[in-house]
């Protein structure tokens, strides 16, 4: 296995009431005793839902489609049980790998938090509810059982893109899964070019992950785009650098169904 | 008196010469392939084999020791030879009832090659269904698929949201759902800044909130249509593309297998229940490729592909024969087991086990018949089984509600077997008279004899049967002087000098045991000295209980006289088998008589120790001396007759001369000679009748006399019958030759008694009385005697008044049969 490109102080993961808590805490518990870092996770309570919960017309409509009034005490309620959740399986996990760990709790929007939060050297999980989809397919398995879920990263040809392909090739490998490279190009032989030097600047670096890396070609990088392709592939994490707008980090985490994880 | 001479020595025992034998040793003589005298039996053997209608099973008949097995076994292997090799029977799982499995019939050796071909297929369809829905054209149309699924919602969904951002509303994700909520510089608008807005501006808000919200739930009620809608065409997706991999495997086996309807829809069923249950093979781990077999096997979910081959005829190209030596319920027709998973007991198709009935179908099966009836259920099972002509695997744990556990009903299998069972004759003959159906499922009966005729030429043969064991048993030979011993010793044994015994299981040891001997001695073949010395042994070994009572006799303990004369008292001689060892002892019968009614006591039979045909031949006597010497007046004597010392059962009626003997020596008051042991029954008229055991007496009584010292005087009284059966040992032989003991043979009482006596039995002369001073005429006068006095008594007795006193005081005299006397009153 290759040695950690780089130093990292801490791994901080920033979660809302997203339902599967475990595998995120648990794939960043792992990421960080790999990297030799701090974990440190923050629970955010969103700040527009508790708004909402306290306007007097509004109504939650279930998946199902009936509609229930909101008790802004009541999501309150909510909001802190997932936060002890969460809290008591960072800290079961983190004892486990013997990590140090640090908890808190934040209230405003889950990536301005997380931005906020975070210094050089971090390496940042994100996941969140997104509005979309509804619901995933589930229980059609449409990806090969046999493989483990890939881990997809946005590769761009700057430093940060390449600091980001780095890290989830040491992710895929520590974590045996595929990892599989989304490459905007206007056509196939450019995509193959590109591929091509992405490969030989992980082979340089000593990543071997056994013929378990692909690439996609994608027509653009927009959050849309992407979203879309980690939906499909079944991702079981999307890694793209922070050096995006906050505007477009935000339409991205609404419509992914995957933990992020962003690379300064 | 008597006239009667001892019999001379050549009809003590009939030899078999060693000159009238053509070898050396047995080591020239060719084996036998054949049975000598039992053409009967081999005749009804070919007879219930050759016919194959229903209930023509066989019984064979004779005691334990005669090679009944041995013959019958090989005469079926012959047969079975004859015959292909029967089908093969598997068991494969029913897919609509898997708790009632299919049986499927296949010719020989198929039966493992669909074993075979089905795990080779579920091996191969674990790689090819992987790989094809590994594929890039499912995975392009099962994406297809979800994308399709996914746009729908994205459209519903981002119509809405288009609207609501128009109206500055937004659509966020909250814990249980979704909800929309107005917005004011990029956040959602707080309840102050709600409150503070105009009404009209609030109710309108409200109201677009509310239309938007109506909206979602239209949208969000129509997704599970949606994803029915997708999962459906995913379902047929996976269907088609199952069917496309496992399609061309099965239609493989289907050509291998064309010709048996059965099996091509076993497979049809296979490939439905792979389409139906495609995800057990997609979701398999992903193993080595060469073990993907044994990852099959550990899997429970492929077993239902698997063929549990219950009758394999692979390679095999004859009909079975089989002999099942422990005919349990379940080893005869098959068992179902059971495992114990999770604290309860599971079953299936793959654990039903044949019995000896599903190995020997299409051939013969060998059953011991005491075995079969002991065994609890067995007897009633295989009548069951050769009724219905079908073997019906029957849990006997479920019979009688001794589990509580799911089981099966296998699919039962036609039953085409020939059974044969081993038996003696007494169960033969109580299951025709107590079983009304047994005679009309076994309906040939094939009787063994237990002896042939000694003729030359069988004596030739059975020679030959002789060098056949000892060559199976790999014994040294035996030469022809041994073989002659042999020989005598199968005669001895049937106690017949005409006979020879077909015995081999006792022949056999008795030819292991001689090879023993000589062998110890150093010998390379086997000598007379040697099969003389086994006999000795054998005898010895076996005669604790014979050298007590010799010795019993001896000390005086138990007594017998063996010189002198006694009146009433007379040798007689018994015999006891213990262990299948047999020898005569000699036993002391005494007789007394008395004035009395004509009876004759049987003191044996008066305490219980006498059994029926021991009181028959005492009634017998009582009826003799009637009819000889009290046809014209009532027979007025009482007479006992006891075996002393006798403390056990007594049963036959060999001793019954002996005690007619006791009986005229008392009531003639003649002395009997104590020099003679008697044995042969009577009957009514004085005839003497042949009795068993002849060579053990004669033999008991010498022993005594040998131990005493013999006199010349000894010797012992046989029917005339049984002269023909014996085969005395060689001391009692050289004895008798010397003429110090003798062995006379009577054709009736008279004879035995005038030997007895020393004088004549007599003969009723012109006037009707016996000679004066025989026996008979002083029976007559000793009986004639007691008639007198009897008239006497009864004169005196008539007359004679019993008084009886009623409950009042009264006294009455009444007559002897109760009548009131004439007119007398007390």
């Amino acid at each position: 296995m290759a040695e950690p490109v780089a130093v990292r102080r801490r791994v901080l993961i920033a979660l809302d009431s997203a339902a599967r808590c475990e595998a995120v805490l648990d794939a960043g518990v792992r990421l960080a005793a790999h990297l030799r870092a701090d974990v440190e996770a923050m629970f955010v309570e969103d700040a527009d839902l508790l708004r909402l919960a306290g306007l007097p017309f509004v109504r939650e409509v279930g998946r199902h489609g009936a509609p229930r009034g909101l008790d802004p005490e009541g999501v309150q309620r909510a909001l802190a049980g997932y936060a002890a959740e969460v809290e008591r399986v960072l800290g079961d996990s983190a004892r486990r790998a013997r990590l140090q760990w640090r908890f808190q709790v934040a209230h405003g929007r889950l990536l301005h938090e997380l931005l906020a939060a975070s210094t050089e050297g971090d390496l940042l999980m994100l996941a969140r509810l997104g509005a979309r989809p509804i619901e995933a397919l589930r229980g059609a398995a449409v990806v090969s059982r046999a493989l483990a879920a890939p881990v997809l990263v946005v590769w761009r040809d700057d430093e940060a893109g390449w600091r980001a392909l780095n890290v989830a090739a040491e992710i895929a490998e520590l974590e045996a899964r595929p990892l599989l490279v989304l490459i905007a190009a206007s056509g196939p032989r450019a995509a193959a070019q590109t591929w091509q030097r992405v490969q030989a600047a992980l082979a340089e670096v000593g990543v071997d992950l056994r013929g378990l890396i692909s690439y996609r070609q994608l027509p653009d990088l927009t959050p849309a785009t992407v979203a879309d392709a980690a939906r499909v592939e079944g991702a079981d994490r999307l890694i793209q650098t922070l050096a995006t707008s906050a505007e477009e980090l935000e339409a991205l985490t609404t419509r992914l169904t995957c933990p992020l994880v962003l690379v300064r | 008196m008597s006239d009667i001479k001892p019999l001379s020595v050549d009809t003590l025992y009939q030899r078999c010469d060693p000159a009238l034998l053509d070898f050396e040793t047995t080591d020239e003589l060719e084996d036998l392939s054949e049975v000598i005298g039992q053409e009967r039996a081999i005749g009804a053997l070919h007879f219930g084999v050759g016919i194959r209608k229903k209930g023509y099973n066989l019984y064979v008949l004779g005691p334990p020791g005669l090679g009944k097995h041995n013959v019958v076994k090989t005469y079926l292997q012959t047969k079975a030879a004859e015959a292909p090799a029967p089908a093969d029977w598997c068991y494969v799982n029913d897919f609509d009832d898997p708790n009632r499995p299919r049986a499927l019939r296949l010719p020989a050796g198929r039966g493992a090659a669909l074993r075979r071909d089905m795990h080779h297929l579920v091996e191969d369809l674990l790689s090819a269904i992987p790989a094809a829905f590994d594929a890039e054209e499912y995975q392009a149309r099962a994406k297809e698929l979800e994308k399709e699924f996914h746009e729908r919602q994205e459209k519903a969904l981002g119509e809405l949201q288009e609207r609501a951002q128009a109206q500055h509303i937004a659509l966020l994700r909250t814990p249980g759902g979704f909800a929309f909520a107005p917005m004011r510089d990029e956040e959602v608008m707080s309840p102050e800044e709600f409150a503070k807005l105009p009404e009209d501006e609030q109710k309108t808000l409200e109201t677009q909130v509310g239309e938007l919200q109506e909206e979602l739930q239209k949208v969000l009620r129509q997704v599970p249509q949606w994803r029915k809608e997708t999962r459906d065409k995913l379902k047929a997706l996976n269907q088609e593309t199952t069917l496309l991999a496992v399609g061309h495997e099965i239609d493989a086996l289907r050509e291998s297998y064309v010709e048996f309807p059965e099996v091509l829809a076993f497979l049809d069923a296979v490939q439905q229940d792979i389409v139906e249950n495609v995800d057990d093979f997609r979701n398999q781990e992903e193993v080595p490729e060469n073990q993907l077999g044994r990852a099959a096997m550990r899997e429970p979910a492929f077993r239902r592909y698997q063929v549990n081959v219950i009758i394999d005829h692979d390679e095999e190209t004859a009909a079975p024969v089989v002999y099942e030596n422990n005919p349990t319920h379940d080893n005869l027709v098959g068992r179902i087991e059971h495992l114990a998973q999770m604290g309860t007991l599971v079953t299936d198709f793959m654990l039903i086990k044949s019995g000896a009935l599903h190995r020997a179908n299409g051939g013969y099966l060998i059953l011991d018949a005491q075995k079969v009836l002991t065994q609890p259920f067995v007897w009633e099972a295989l009548k069951r089984a050769l009724f219905a002509e079908q073997i019906r695997i029957e849990s006997l744990g479920q019979m009688l509600s001794m589990i509580s556990t799911v089981s099966l009903e296998p699919e039962p299998i036609p039953l085409d077997v020939k059974i044969v069972l081993l038996g003696d004759r007494m169960l033969y003959y109580l299951l025709y008279e107590y079983d009304p159906e047994f005679g009309e499922l076994f309906k040939v009966a094939a009787d063994f004899e237990e002896q042939i005729d000694r003729s030359p030429e069988n004596t030739r043969l059975y020679a030959r049967m002789l060098a056949t064991v000892a060559r199976q048993e790999k014994l040294q030979a035996f030469d022809r002087g041994a073989v002659a011993r042999l020989i005598e010793h199968a005669a001895r044994r049937v106690e017949d000098t005409e006979k020879m015994s077909t015995h081999m299981s006792g022949i056999a040891d008795l030819l292991r045991e001689a090879d023993h001997w000589a062998s110890q001695a150093g010998r390379s073949s086997v000598t007379t000295a040697d099969v003389d010395h086994a006999i000795t042994q054998q005898i010895y070994r076996a005669g604790r209980i014979q050298q007590r009572l010799q010795e019993a006799i001896r000390r005086g303990t138990l007594l017998i006289d063996s010189e002198g004369q006694q009146v009433g008292q007379v040798n007689g001689l018994t015999i006891i088998e213990l262990g299948g060892f047999l020898f005569g002892h000699p036993a002391r019968i005494t007789a007394t008589a008395r004035l009395g009614e004509g009876e004759v006591v049987d003191i044996e039979r008066e305490v219980e120790l006498g059994g029926a045909s021991h009181s028959k031949g005492v009634l017998i006597l009582s009826s003799f001396l009637s009819a000889r010497y009290a046809l014209d007046r009532p027979l007025s004597l009482t007479a006992s007759l006891v075996f002393e010392q006798s403390y056990g059962y007594v049963d036959g009626d060999s001793a019954s001369m002996a005690e007619l003997c006791a009986l005229l020596s008392v009531l003639a008051d003649v002395p009997v000679r104590q020099s003679f042991a008697v044995t042969g029954s009577v009957n009514q008229l004085g005839h003497v009748q042949p009795i068993g055991g002849v060579n053990e007496k004669v033999e008991g009584f010498f022993d005594v006399c040998k131990a005493r010292g013999l006199t010349g005087e000894q010797g012992v009284i046989i029917p005339s019958t049984n002269v023909k059966h014996l085969m005395l040992r060689a001391d009692v032989r050289e004895a008798a030759e010397q003429g110090q003991f003798a062995i006379y043979a009577v054709e009736t009482v008279d004879e035995a008694i005038a030997l007895l006596t020393g004088l004549p039995a007599g003969e009723r002369g012109v006037e009707g009385k016996f000679a004066e001073g025989s026996v008979n005429r002083r029976v007559e006068d000793r009986l004639l005697e007691f008639s007198e006095l009897r008239q006497e008594f009864g004169e005196h007795d008539k007359g004679k008044l019993e008084v009886k006193i009623d409950s009042e005081g009264e006294v009455t005299e009444v007559g002897q049969d109760g009548d009131e006397p004439d007119g007398r009153d007390g």
